[in-house]
Order: C-alpha cells, then structure tokens, then sequence
C-alpha cells in the first residue's frame, strides 16, 4: 500500500516538472512607499514556448526597488525573478492525466523505476561478497539474436513475441562491451575470451597470450602467458568447471585454461612440427595437464584441478586408432592424436575418483552430491544443436541439464566456485546461415541461465551474461507486431506478405553475408546446409515455408561460411558486484567485475604469499 | 543306384555347392577392397556428348567417388551405427572438410555410394539372363518406365555395375562402362592411407577460420 503511494506521487511529480502549478501568476502588488522613497516594482513579461524555464511557455515576473525613481523597473535593479510556467498538455484536465497513469506500459514503467531504486538501494558493493561467480558466453550472440530469440520464445509460448523477457532479459544490470581484438576490427572468440577471462585485450586467434605473441608462433608464448579468472580461483581454493556445447578444446572454453599461439592447435596432429619440437603443448593435453602445469608457473602452490568439464570434442583424447573408439564414434577412426596418448585414460589414472562420461545415461547417473569431479566428452567433434540434439546416437545431455549439474557438483565446496558455460553453436548456426538453429540454441541458452539462477543464492553469487561477438545477422522490413519472427514480412495491417521491389516477399531474418538461401525442409542440423551450393540471387518464397528448421535465411553476399560482425554486444549482470555492469566499455572489464566481486587475486595472492 | 551310390552322389553334389559358396565368399571380400574406373558417357538434352572417368575406391565401410583429373573427392564412411558421414577431400591442398556421421541421414543411401546402384532399384528390376559361375556370375536385367529404358550388366557378387545403359526415346542419353577394376586392391588402401594424413576441419569451423586462406573463397 505504502509502495503504491509513493509511485502515484512519483507520477504526478514528474507530470508537472515544467510547472509548479497550472494558475496564472497573480497581478503585482504596488510598491510601498519605503524609508528611502524607492518604490518596489513588479515587471511581468511573456515568455513562449521553448523557453529553458518555462518550455510551454508561461510569465516570467521580475521584481526589484526602484532605485533610481524613475518608475521603470530597468535590467540592474531586478532583484528576483521567478517563473510562472503554462501546464503541461497532460495536466491540462483530469481525464488526460488519467489515460496516461492508468496506461499499462505507464504503469510498468513506472513499477520498473521503483524496482530500480530498490535494486540500487540494495546494492552489495562489498569486495569479495561474491562467493561464487559464473560466466555464461552465448558465442555469437549479438543483440539481433537476443531479440530475435525473445521474439522467438515468447512466439513459442502463445504470446505475440516482442514483449517476452528471457532469463538475462530480467537481470537487474547491463551494459555494452567493445569486442574488438587488439589487430582486428571484428573479432574472433579466443582474442575476445582471452579479453574476458584475463582482463588483458590480445589478437584475434590465440589464447591466454598477451597480443606480443606472433600468431602461429610457439616460441612467442614464453613470456606473454597470462592469468586467467579460472586459474585464480583454483589456486585461492574454489572449485572451478568448464562447460560448453562446442569441443570442450575449442576456442572459448580453452582461452580459460590454455596458453596457445593458435586456436586451433586442438590437438599434436593439429600442430606444424616446429611447434612440437619447440616444446609447444596441444589444448587437450592442456586441459588434462592443467593441474601439474598450474603448480609448475606458481612455485608452492598445491590445488585440486578443474572439476567439472563438461562438453564435445573426444577426438583430441583419443589416439588415432579406431581400437580407441567410443560407443557412438562417428567416424572410422575417431581420435585425431599421432602421439599414441590416450588422455581420457591419463586423467582417470590422475584422478581415480573422477568420473569419465560420454553419454546422457552415465551423465545423468552421476550423483552430484558424491561426485568429486567429472570429465564429459559427448561428442567426437562439437555437441549437437539443440534442435538437433535428438539425433544423437548415445543422447547428449542438454545445456541446463550440464549447467544444473555443474552447479550441484561445484557447490560441494564451502570456498565457492568459478564457472564458465559456453553456447558455442549459436555461432555455428549463424555461420551456417541458420537462424532457427542460433535462435533455439539461445533459448536453451537462456534456459541454461535461468537454471543457474535457480540453483544459486543469489546474495553470493554474481552471474554475468555476455557473448564474445555479434554475427551479421539483422531484423528487417517492417513486420507488423506479433508477426512470426521466423516468418515472411506482413506490414502493418495486412494479412498477406509484402513485396519488395522486385515484387517478391522476404524474410524478417537475414544475412549480409554467407552460404544464402536453403530450403532443407524438416532437417534440424544447420551445417547439411553445407553440402548445398552458395546461393545469393533472390528468391521467390511464396511458397515455401521459412519458419522450418531447414529454412537458411537469404543472403547479400556469397561466403563460404558467415562472418562474425563487429559491433557491441551485451553485457547482463546479477548478483554481489554486478551493479559495475554498466556503460561502454571494453570487453576486458568483464574480468575486473568478477575479479572484485570475488575477490580472485587478493584470495589468490593471500594463498600464494 | 543303391543306397551307397545315392548318398556318395549326395556327398559329392553337397561338396560342390559348399565349393561354389567358398568361391563367392572370398570374391565377397575382396571386394570390399576395390579400385574400380568407369568411363561415363552422357548426352544433354540438346544433344551435346560428354565424357567423365570416374574412379571408384572401396574400403569395407568407406567409399571415394572421384573424377579422374577432379581435385576434389567424395568420401563416404558407414559407421557402425549405420549411418553415413561424408568428408570432402582436396589432393592439391592434402585438406579435408567434414561432417559429424548423423547430420546426413536425410539422404541416406549407403548403396548408392557403395556400388553406384540403388539396391531397391535392383530388386526392380528384371533377370532376363545369368552367365558364368560365383565371382563371374553376369546378371543382365532390364527395367522399363513409361519413358526410360535401363540396362544393366550387374556383377552380383563383386557389386560391380559392368556396363549400364539408359535411352529415352530410343536415344541413349548415359552409358556407363567399366573400363578396369581390381580386387583386394592396394590402390584403394593407399587411397585411404594417404586422406588420413591430411589435415581435416569440420564444415563448422570454416567460419572461425578467417586467417586460413583455403576458406576465404
Ligand atoms: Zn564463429
């Protein structure tokens, strides 16, 4: 009740802000005959509309002593002047008042408001309040697709689309985050993931190296390593995990535990020899290595390895030998290793009470309460897409079935825990002109997140929600309110699609660049969209149906493969510290926000002295 | 013919039917490694001839199309759940570009890939005669539409297309004939051997290769 009271004053308060009533000023009173003989005197002049005081215009009322006596109140004897301001139009009756209160986005607007002030009034700037800290990357996830997903999802729910609000939608803080790499104007993912887990911008295509480092170089590593949030927090004694839907070697999950001239060296058969015989390790053999590594660069050191590792990617394990082959192998041969190492058998030998998993069923039979640390590789290669992922032979366990899990296992430590959770097919889908396939892999995204903030206290944990770039990916034409996100352009008023100047419809959804039109019918897995020809000419889509999964989007100019695009994404934050989610800022930032909130490096450095 | 005579006939009539499957069967295996080259003739619609080679590579559960002089291949493997992965090969660059297995089964059609032919279409079609024994054996089947004539001469037990023919309108419009072929072919495992050792990326990793120039086309 007392809430309600303060908002309907708000209401008023800000209605009436040009004026502090609606009468006209009264007359002025004739001056006194003063000790001195000078008259006191009242000047009254109209000022108009647009006037800095009085912006619906109104009299503006000089008075001063008439000094001088000659009965003329002149410029330097005004001693006061005050204003008295017309009404705003919406104060003009009360019926007018009462359509804007009573309207609903007037009214949201304004519980919004009070919402944000007890947001702020709550803030916990504590350094360190954050026990636990998870880092979701929608890789890709540009604002078009944010909105374009919202659409989607609340379409998907019955609703019209544009008002419907995923998980991050509703996070209290936000801001933008330049993404550029240090040589490149669009970004990759490892330059921009190594920017947020280390606080330090480098190139496009390394990872956990400084930009000094020559791209492909292995002797230009020595030197340039940097400290990442993850590393931090396994050595100020929080659990830490790593999941994505990409190879878990990838570039977005491997720039928190890898140091590489290359992105892509996955693997030893992905390395040149030089690099081999310089002494350069492979991202897998980093991952499983990772503990020993760790204490090696910090002397006296002694923690426990990453406990949770949760994505696709077997290939870089398992030696090149079809003897090594998992139950759902795809290929003849499925590990890519010409060194004869077996690393998932290495890490169980390492830790024999960690569990290796390779299927939803053995994921799922984990028991996360006694489960000290688990290594799941779901995929030879990168996880399926969501809407895909039913195709799986073996079954692959979902993004928030990973992340609730994640969770449960990691909070087995009183310390807290640092997470990070990639989406990384959203870019994927992108890449392959497929808007249905980034689009859904969002919303299990934002599922994801929602599951987190679920499992979570929310008074320790802070949760910030980003992706590393955006894709060339736009929301077109002018299609009416509610009209299907995936669909044709229907304009305002119309019920049949608008055509353009070549007198054929087009799609909401589409792309600068890329592989163009598909028409793949009911196929849920956006790379078949690669075994079909590049076309960019225009096409008639009268009769096709471009909200099916195998619908790719039309494209202006042909690519192999659709870029990644270069301008801001979105940074949503909740929880102890995410209040500094705020502004354009440089993608760095997003380590010195968990940093403080978590306190990483003092916790760190208070281990390490 | 006494009791004894029947059954040694029997015996023996038994031995040779054993012997002529045992024949089959080691054909049955060595086909499984075959190089075999086809000579494709095809007439367009507006009558135009054109003359591909293309040679035919077989592995137990993978296959190769190529076309002689073409730098880019085909290669198909049937994994054990069944289903098809395909991997595209380059031989000048030595770079391979492919698919997780599942992402195909749209248009699954492991014999088509395997021995060039539809197996349903094959059952389709009719024996007018068979010549030659076990791995010889010569099938020539025929089938008919209501405008299209096939021909076939069908190597059953190599799973070999040794010539086929297709008319419309008395017209042949694609001829199909094998030029040479071996079995337990060392061709085949050296084709193999060799795609193994070049450098291979997912179809969905060209977009996170910008610095790579074999993608920028
Ligand atoms: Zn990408």
């Amino acid at each position: 009740m007392k809430k309600l009271n303060v908002l309907s004053l708000t209401a008023v308060m800000m209605l009436c802000a040009c004026g502090d009533d609606g009468k006209n000023g009264d007359n002025g009173v004739d001056g006194l005959v003063g000790a001195n003989g000078s008259n006191s005197l009242v000047n009254q002049t109209y000022v108009p509309v647009g006037n800095e005081n009085c912006l619906n215009s109104g009299i503006q009322v000089d008075s001063g002593l008439d000094s001088n006596n000659d009965g003329v109140l002149s410029e330097s004897e005004i001693t006061s002047t005050n204003y008295l301001c017309s009404p705003a139009l919406t104060t003009a009756n009360g019926t007018t008042v009462e359509n804007t209160k009573m309207n609903e986005w007037f009214v949201g607007g304004q519980q919004h408001i009070s919402q944000a002030l007890i947001n702020s009034n709550e803030l916990n700037d504590a350094v360190g309040k954050a026990k636990n800290v998870i880092l979701f990357v929608g890789d890709g996830m540009g604002i078009s697709t944010v909105t374009a997903a919202r659409i989607l999802a609340g379409q998907q729910q019955g609703g019209t689309g544009e008002e419907y609000q995923l998980s991050f939608d509703k996070f209290p803080f936000a801001g933008f985050a330049k993404t550029y790499n240090v040589d490149a104007q669009t970004p990759d993912s490892a330059g921009t993931m190594t920017a947020m887990v280390t606080g330090v911008k480098t190139d496009i295509g390394v990872l956990g190296v400084a930009e000094s480092v020559s791209r492909g170089n292995c002797e230009s590593v020595a030197g340039n390593e940097l400290v990442t949030a993850l590393e931090l927090a396994e050595i100020a004694g929080k659990s830490t995990g790593i999941i994505s839907t990409a190879r878990i070697t990838h570039a977005t999950p491997a720039a928190t535990y890898a140091k590489s001239a290359d992105r892509n060296w996955e693997d030893i058969s992905d390395m040149p020899n030089t690099a081999i015989a310089q002494g350069c390790e492979d991202i897998a053999s980093q991952l499983i290595n990772f503990e020993e590594n760790l204490e090696s660069r910090f002397a006296g050191i002694d923690i426990d390895g990453i406990e949770v590792m949760l994505g696709g990617g077997r290939r870089h394990f398992l030696p090149k030998d079809a003897a090594f082959n998992s139950i759902d192998a795809s290929s003849a041969i499925e590990g890519d290793r010409t060194d004869a190492r077996d690393l998932t058998a290495e890490w169980q030998a390492t830790y024999p009470m960690g569990n290796y998993v390779v299927d939803r069923a053995g994921f799922s039979a984990l028991d996360a309460d006694n489960t000290e640390r688990v290594l799941g590789l779901f995929n030879e290669s990168h996880m399926h897409y969501e809407a895909d992922r039913h195709n799986d032979l073996a079954g692959e366990p979902s993004l928030s079935e990973m992340t609730s899990k994640a969770i449960d296992v990691l909070d087995n430590n009183d310390e807290g825990f640092f997470l990070t959770v990639e989406s990384g097919r959203i870019d994927h889908g992108h890449h392959a002109g497929s808007a249905y396939s980034a689009l859904t892999d969002t919303i299990e995204f934002s599922n994801a997140i929602e599951a987190a903030v679920k499992n979570t206290n929310p008074e320790e944990t802070l949760i910030i929600v980003t992706a590393d770039h955006s894709h060339v990916f736009t929301i077109a034409g002018y299609p009416k309110r509610g009209n299907p996100i995936l669909g044709k352009v229907v304009s305002v008023g119309e019920t049949e699609p608008t055509l353009a100047k070549d007198n054929l419809p087009y799609t909401t959804l589409g792309y600068t660049n890329g592989r163009g039109f598909k028409n793949l019918g009911e196929e849920t897995d956006a790379d078949a969209g690669y075994a079909h020809d590049i076309i960019t000419a225009r096409q008639d889509l009268t009769s096709i149906d471009t909200s099916s999964p195998g619908f790719h989007q039309e494209a202006l100019v042909p690519k192999s493969s659709e870029t990644h695009a270069g301008e801001d994404v979105g940074v949503y934050a909740i929880g102890p510290g995410s209040h500094l989610v705020a502004g354009t800022n440089e993608q760095s930032i997003i380590f010195h926000i968990m940093n403080r909130a978590a306190s990483l490096a003092n916790k760190a450095e208070a281990v390490l002295n | 013919m006494n009791i004894n005579q029947y059954l040694a006939l029997l015996f023996c009539w038994l031995f040779m039917l054993n012997a002529k499957a045992d024949d089959a069967n080691s054909c049955q295996l060595e086909q499984q490694h075959v190089f075999a080259q086809y000579d494709i003739n095809d007439v367009t619609k507006q009558g135009n001839k054109t003359l591909q080679q293309l040679n035919l590579y077989r592995l137990d559960n993978q296959v190769i199309h190529q076309y002689e002089h073409n730098n880019i291949g085909l290669w198909w493997t049937k994994t054990s759940h069944n289903r098809l992965m395909l991997n595209r090969f380059f031989d000048h660059e030595k770079r391979v570009i492919e698919y997780q297995a599942d992402e195909i089964t749209g248009s699954f059609d492991w014999h088509t890939k395997y021995q060039l032919i539809n197996e349903e279409f094959l059952t389709k079609m009719k024996l007018v005669k068979s010549t030659g024994e076990a791995c010889n054996t010569e099938q020539v089947l025929t089938y008919q539409s209501a405008e299209t004539t096939y021909q076939l001469v069908w190597l059953p037990n190599l799973k070999l297309i040794k010539s086929l023919k297709v008319s419309q309108a008395e017209q042949i419009i694609s001829q199909w004939s094998l030029v040479k072929y071996s079995l337990a072919s060392d061709k085949a495992k050296e084709k193999f051997t060799q795609l193994l050792d070049y450098k291979s990326t997912d179809y969905a990793d060209i977009g996170d290769n910008e610095n790579d120039t074999f993608y920028r086309r």
